[in-house]
């Protein structure tokens, strides 16, 4: 046993942590990020490959719901903790990561789970998937009629006619609200046909309006959630650095410096549509000037859903990034 | 070296291990200090994320296609393993193929089954979407990477590797045929799923191939993943760097130092470059790769001609 | 014969006979298996096994490269696979068999028929030992001096290729840049990496 429990304490010093950002509390999700950041814990990108679920402040009940489904989808050993103050986010991280290698709790909780229900009729909340999927459908082509029940309660596809003129199978999908990078609260239904999206609206769940904060911070945050986006890991630790020491801190000044060398981001990013802006690489240049004190662009969220459409799921997620951060200014509704 | 015949595979087998170990802790080394956070040696030990995974349960999903699935989670590493099989160590090599190049190549297309097979077999949306966008890489980079392997092939008039390493006695190919070396370095970061080409791994797709698989199953995919950089990392020596040669120090420690080096070049892209989404990168690889590699091995066999006795 | 001789021909024919049954029952599996991206790697692993009788036949280069090409193909067929057909993921079962008896005599008897040939042929006793370099004997006895007019067809092929798609292709270069030929950014769906 002795074993086991080292292995243990060797995983727990660096826990995946699956983030759940609370709409209306912004500064909990900023001081977790910066914990995971100064830690070198990694941020999981899916439940599958979680350890610790932190939910930044006390969620709503939509949003409830997709914790819960998201908790379920997770492996042992898995701990779930709950910040409701800036203080309570760090112990909330470290005592979760010792909860990791308590084996009696682990085991416990094991043996406690019960199997997902695979009933017949496709329950959601059973699914053993993040909120992303409320309903698996099969491609199941022409000619067959819709009430074919196959196995696992799945469903058959019906046809939507895509972007480029075919009639592909349409997969109605839900997108977030638990996705890397993805702002509190956001989902995203669309029905996707092939990787391209035919329809998306968005779903804003437990609408709360953020607390102010520097327009500067705010700038960097929107920036971090780009080049999270774009793949670029290394400029949004740099950009949260910056975030977390202060717009006018040496970290800023390298961060926009690398910025404008960015060329490769750049290419990345034209042509794509952005708020407020021309395309993508406009809006970077616009955060930037955003991070020198200029004001924020207004995103809404029904241009988010026109923006979208027709976008494949890659390139609709980098939309989504540069729309989110931004919160209109005094939205509440 | 001398090595007996029977050490020869595992001592390959740690070899690619230790590397492993070695680009793992410099990707970590380089995030730390974008991260502005200090550097421990346990910092850059992969042991935490292995310990985790081994003790992480497996899960399953709906309705999955098991046999596939496991398949194409495990293949990457397989795929890995028999790339290194053909690469020279010195003087030794475990499989001496007359065709140590299309080998090479025969096992990074078998890529293309597994990696489509890890997101197939899932039976996920966003580990489809995974496997289809790698299809969609793979197009895109599988031309120029047979035309880049083709240029020292001509070079060396042979597809034997450790004629390839014979053919570079006085020139190594890299200052011959600089933008094969460059797409091939390309290509084995695109066919690893590293760095700028990891949308089929994304995180704006839940993690794509990686998306539902946990515990052991990702621990193989992951390892099988660091594991293909290291042997295209490894197969870059002999190919364009000169094998083992080098003043001083034998054979074997050349080829070690300079697949280090190259390893150590592709993680610093990997934190540098962001990600090539498959569909801009589609059009690059055609339009852009596969006449310069074309033109690179047309000027590969000027050279031939012009040197030939 | 020496010792060593029987036991690498003895070895040689147990390795050609496991790949002969891998590459005939996997082929055999592909109509048998419900789930379209079974039966297709189904097939490629029936192709892989060809591939490896090649190496047994001292053809390397070949047997290498018939790997190369099948798995690519497969890869490729189980994307339309899926896209075309009904019940992808086999989780129905169906019958893939279509006029059972005749299909099956015709299969059942070019195969007797090709494996008889090649057991029961009174073929030639080999003189001396194979060339050093098989494959460029295969070669030059196959093409011989036409080798660099296959090349050039390989070429011309290619450019059909790209021909016919751009004659079938639905958008033109007039609809992606305009009537002069001058619109930036072309008029297309998503936006490509390089050019216009």
């Amino acid at each position: 046993m002795g074993l086991t429990e080292r292995v243990a304490h060797a995983a727990a010093r660096r826990p995946h942590v699956l983030l759940v950002p609370v709409p209306g509390q912004r500064p909990l999700r900023w001081a977790a990020e910066d914990v995971l950041d100064e830690r070198g814990w990694a941020r999981a990108a899916s439940p599958a490959g979680a350890d610790v679920l932190l939910c930044c402040g006390e969620p709503g009940p939509e949003l409830a719901d997709h914790v819960e489904v998201a908790w379920e989808a997770m492996p042992g050993p898995r701990v779930r903790v709950v910040a409701t103050a800036l203080a309570e986010v760090r112990p909330a991280l470290l005592t979760g990561a010792a909860r990791l290698s308590d084996l009696p709790v682990q085991r416990r909780d094991a043996r406690d789970r019960s199997a997902p229900a695979l009933s017949a009729a496709a329950d959601p909340a059973a699914e053993p998937e993040v909120g992303h999927d409320m309903d698996h459908s099969m491609d199941m082509g022409m000619g067959m009629d819709m009430d074919m029940g196959l196995p696992g309660g799945l469903q058959m596809a019906g046809r939507v006619q895509d972007r480029d003129g075919l009639r592909l199978e349409g997969l109605n999908l839900s997108l977030g609200p638990l996705l890397p990078g993805w702002p509190g609260g956001l989902r995203l239904d669309v029905v996707l046909s092939g990787d391209v999206l035919t329809r998306a609206d968005v779903v804003r769940l437990d609408r709360r309006p953020e607390p102010g904060a520097p327009p500067s911070l705010v700038a960097l945050d929107a920036l971090a959630m780009l080049l999270d986006a774009a793949g670029w890991t290394d400029g949004a630790l740099r950009a949260r650095r910056a975030r977390a020491t202060g717009a006018s801190g040496p970290p800023t000044q390298d961060l926009l410096r690398r910025l404008r060398r960015a060329r490769l981001l750049r290419w990345s990013l034209r042509g794509l549509p952005a708020p407020g802006s021309e395309d993508l690489v406009a809006h970077l240049d616009r955060l930037v000037d955003a991070v020198h004190g200029a004001g924020l662009p207004v995103a809404e969220d029904s241009r988010l859903a026109r923006d979208v459409v027709g976008l494949d799921v890659g390139t609709a997620s980098l939309v989504v990034a540069a729309h989110s951060a931004l919160e209109a200014v005094g939205a509440g509704v | 070296m001398p090595v007996s015949e029977l050490l020869l595979a595992p001592l390959a087998l740690a070899l690619l291990a230790g590397f492993v170990v070695v680009s793992y802790g410099a990707d970590r080394a380089l995030a730390a200090r974008a991260a502005g956070r200090e550097l421990t040696a346990a910092g850059l030990s992969p042991w935490p994320d292995v310990a985790r995974l081994l003790l992480q349960r497996r899960r399953t999903t709906t309705a999955p296609d098991a046999l596939l699935w496991r398949v194409g989670g495990a293949g990457p590493l397989v795929a890995a393993a028999l790339m290194l099989a053909v690469v020279p160590f010195g003087d030794t090599v475990i499989a001496d193929l007359p065709v140590g190049i299309v080998w090479f190549n025969a096992m990074d297309v078998l890529l293309w089954a597994f990696i489509w097979l890890a997101g197939w077999g899932a039976a996920s949306a966003t580990a489809l979407i995974g496997g289809y966008r790698y299809l969609a890489q793979a197009l895109a980079y599988e031309l120029p990477l047979m035309f880049a392997l083709t240029a020292p092939a001509v070079a060396a008039a042979s597809l034997d590797v450790r004629e390839v390493v014979a053919a570079q006695g006085d020139r190594w190919h890299v200052v011959e045929m600089p933008i094969a070396f460059a797409v091939f370095l390309l290509c084995v970061a695109a066919f690893s799923l590293w760095g700028p080409f990891r949308a089929p791994a994304g995180s704006d797709l839940a993690g794509g191939v990686f998306a539902e698989t946990s515990g052991v199953d990702r621990l193989l995919l992951l390892a099988g993943r660091h594991a293909l950089v290291v042997a295209g990392a490894a197969f870059a020596v002999p190919l364009f760097l000169g094998g083992g040669a080098g003043p001083l120090l034998p054979d074997w420690t050349w080829q070690l130092l300079k697949t280090l080096a190259v390893l150590l070049l592709l993680v610093v892209v990997r934190r540098r470059l962001p990600v090539l989404r498959p569909e801009r990168f589609a059009e690059v690889g055609w339009v852009l790769l596969v006449p310069l590699t074309l033109l690179q091995v047309l000027v590969t066999s000027l050279i031939v001609l012009a040197e030939a006795p | 014969m020496t010792p060593d001789d029987v036991t690498a021909e003895a070895v040689t024919t147990v390795v050609f006979v496991l790949l002969a049954l891998v590459a005939v029952g996997f082929g055999f599996l592909v109509f048998r298996v419900d789930s379209m991206a079974r039966a297709t790697f189904a097939l490629a692993v029936s192709f892989v096994a060809v591939g490896g009788i090649l190496l047994l036949l001292d053809l390397d280069y070949l047997g290498v490269v018939v790997v190369v090409m099948m798995v690519m193909e497969m890869a490729i067929m189980a994307v339309f696979m899926i896209a075309y057909m009904m019940n992808p993921a086999g989780l129905m079962p169906m019958s893939m068999y279509h006029d059972k008896a005749r299909a099956m005599s015709v299969a059942v008897g070019t195969f007797v028929v090709l494996a008889g040939g090649a057991l029961l042929v009174d073929w030639p006793e080999r003189q001396g030992a194979p060339p050093a370099d098989v494959t460029e004997q295969v070669g030059l006895g196959i093409m011989g001096s036409h080798m660099l007019v296959m090349m050039g067809i390989g070429a011309v092929i290619l450019t059909t290729i790209v021909s016919a798609l751009v004659l079938a292709s639905a958008r033109s270069r007039y609809d992606r840049l305009g009537d002069d030929l001058k619109t930036r950014p072309a008029r297309d769906p998503i936006r490509g990496g390089v050019g216009p």
